[in-house]
């Protein structure tokens, strides 16, 4: 299971309409963090292809010295994919087991609860991104 | 029969006494002082009492000495370190104790955990971790138990519970910022009101009643705001934060791996003894004798006027799941720890 789609996916397999809004929900949170993690994907592009751009956002930053910079930019990037990963073991540990019992009420409360917690703290992260390198720049 | 060692969930309650309010963190509060008498949970001490701290002997060793010491401590345990570095006062004691008493060879089996919030938090550190630790660092938000394999874990716990309390910050936000060394009874009942914003009055009353029974153990009398919320931390909070790494993840087989860098005898004994070290005439100078060593070490001139920010809440936020642990390590369930609940004595205060 790689991604939130696979697993939503098997659980459309069990054809129950009691886990279909949960799985609903799992595609959902995928398609909100695939559109907020864009721009973090964008800017992995450029310190890869871009070392010019990234100099000047250098510019803009308390980090004095370039390399510094840019591996804080990569820690950016690897937060972001460390926060899914650690997403897709929490529905995999906490979720999952419910269904199985088939406590599908608790499975979805608890669903609905993670996916929120997530949602928050990845919004936050995106809108710091954005005010510190995206927000006046038309690239982005 | 196995004794809990900690309710952990934040979020999911039991009814615990009524009187107590019940309210993440205090809820959680286990009592060095009153053992097993007025916590909301029955739970077994799993650190120190105060009473070990005060038999502890006294070592006269600086707070500088009492890092160095616990930085040779780790290089003795000729371990790969993994190092969780939030950018915060506490931690950046740790990171810089051991960056500044190793060599560079010895620096090469530590390695560090952190996340951008880190270097935002602490920008004019980062140019010399990324220097220093270049190719071995890794974030935060990845689970820690592979890391327990391959070494062992320091994090900046504890320190919070030598100098003070975050509790200072609503202090200098409800009142002003030299309020801290007012009479608690001006200060602390609207403190707690505020920090327990949905307890009721006289759940709040209970709580500082509470706290105040235990107040024969200080060494010195507790007289101001500042005192108070120092003793309620320093006699209730240990277990919890010592403990907490296990709401987000299992950690069960290598949990005797992770070291709270102040969880030392050394230190918890240098927190009684030299109280008028942990904080200057205000507020902002809360973690003084840190603030001084960090200051020294790296001669950043901003530092001694650093707030306190809270940073494991950024890791909470996702990844909190586990509901209690018991003695033992393991994680039990929501419902194995409704026995743990404890119904407090009629008449306690």
């Amino acid at each position: 299971m790689k991604t939130l789609t696979d697993i939503a996916r098997t659980i459309y397999e069990k054809n129950d309409t009691n886990l279909d809004k949960l799985a609903d929900q799992l595609i959902e949170f995928e398609d909100f963090f695939e559109n907020k993690s864009y721009e973090l994907y964008k800017l992995r592009d450029e310190i890869k292809n871009n070392p010019e751009y990234i100099k000047q956002l250098h510019q803009r930053s308390e980090i004095t010295d370039f390399d510094a910079f840019k591996s804080s930019l990569l820690l950016l990037v690897e937060d972001r994919e460390a926060i899914k990963k650690t997403f897709i073991d929490v529905i995999k540990q906490t979720i999952i087991p419910l269904i199985e019992d088939q406590k599908y009420k608790a499975a979805n409360i608890l669903t609905k609860s993670r996916i929120h917690n997530f949602k928050s703290r990845i919004k936050a992260d995106y809108n710091d991104f954005l005010s510190e390198f995206g927000a006046d720049d038309p690239n982005y | 029969m196995t004794q809990l060692a900690l309710y952990l969930h934040p979020n999911i309650k039991h009814d615990i006494d009524e009187r107590f309010p019940n309210i993440f963190p205090f809820d959680q509060m286990v009592n060095r002082v009153r053992i097993n008498e007025i916590d909301p949970y029955n739970c077994k001490l799993m650190v120190d009492s105060i009473q070990d701290i005060i038999n502890h002997f006294s070592c006269n060793l600086s707070f500088e000495e009492i890092a160095f010491k616990r930085a040779d401590y780790f290089k003795s345990l000729n371990d790969k370190i993994y190092l969780q570095y939030s950018g915060g006062i506490d931690s950046t004691v740790a990171l810089l104790s051991i960056l500044r008493s190793w060599d560079k060879q010895e620096l090469e089996r530590v390695n560090i955990l952190c996340s951008y919030q880190s270097i935002k938090e602490f920008p004019g550190f980062w140019n010399e971790i990324n220097h220093t630790f270049k190719g071995r660092i890794i974030s935060s938000f990845n689970n820690f138990a592979p890391y327990l394999e391959q070494g062992i874990m320091i994090n900046g716990e504890v320190g919070d519970q030598i100098f003070g309390s975050d509790l200072i910050n609503i202090i200098e936000n409800v009142f002003d910022k030299e309020s801290i060394h007012k009479p608690w009874e001006d200060i602390i009942p609207k403190t707690l009101s505020v920090a327990l914003f949905s307890a009721t009055k006289p759940q709040i009353k209970f709580f500082i009643q509470l706290i105040c029974s235990t107040f024969y153990a200080c060494p010195f009398p507790i007289k101001t705001a500042f005192d108070w919320i120092w003793w309620y931390n320093f006699t209730t909070k240990v277990q919890h934060v010592t403990h907490r790494l296990l709401m987000m993840e299992d950690l069960t087989k290598n949990f005797h791996k992770i070291y709270p860098f102040f969880y030392t005898r050394d230190f918890q004994k240098w927190s009684m003894e030299n109280h008028d070290l942990k904080v200057g005439k205000t507020s902002k100078s809360y973690k003084l004798e840190a603030k001084k060593f960090i200051h020294k070490y790296l001669n950043d001139e901003n530092y001694l006027d650093k707030p306190k920010i809270g940073s494991l809440s950024k890791l909470w936020s996702v990844r909190e799941k586990n509901f209690a642990v018991d003695e033992h390590y393991n994680i039990i369930s929501f419902k194995q720890s409704k026995k743990y609940v404890r119904k407090l004595n009629e008449n306690i205060n």
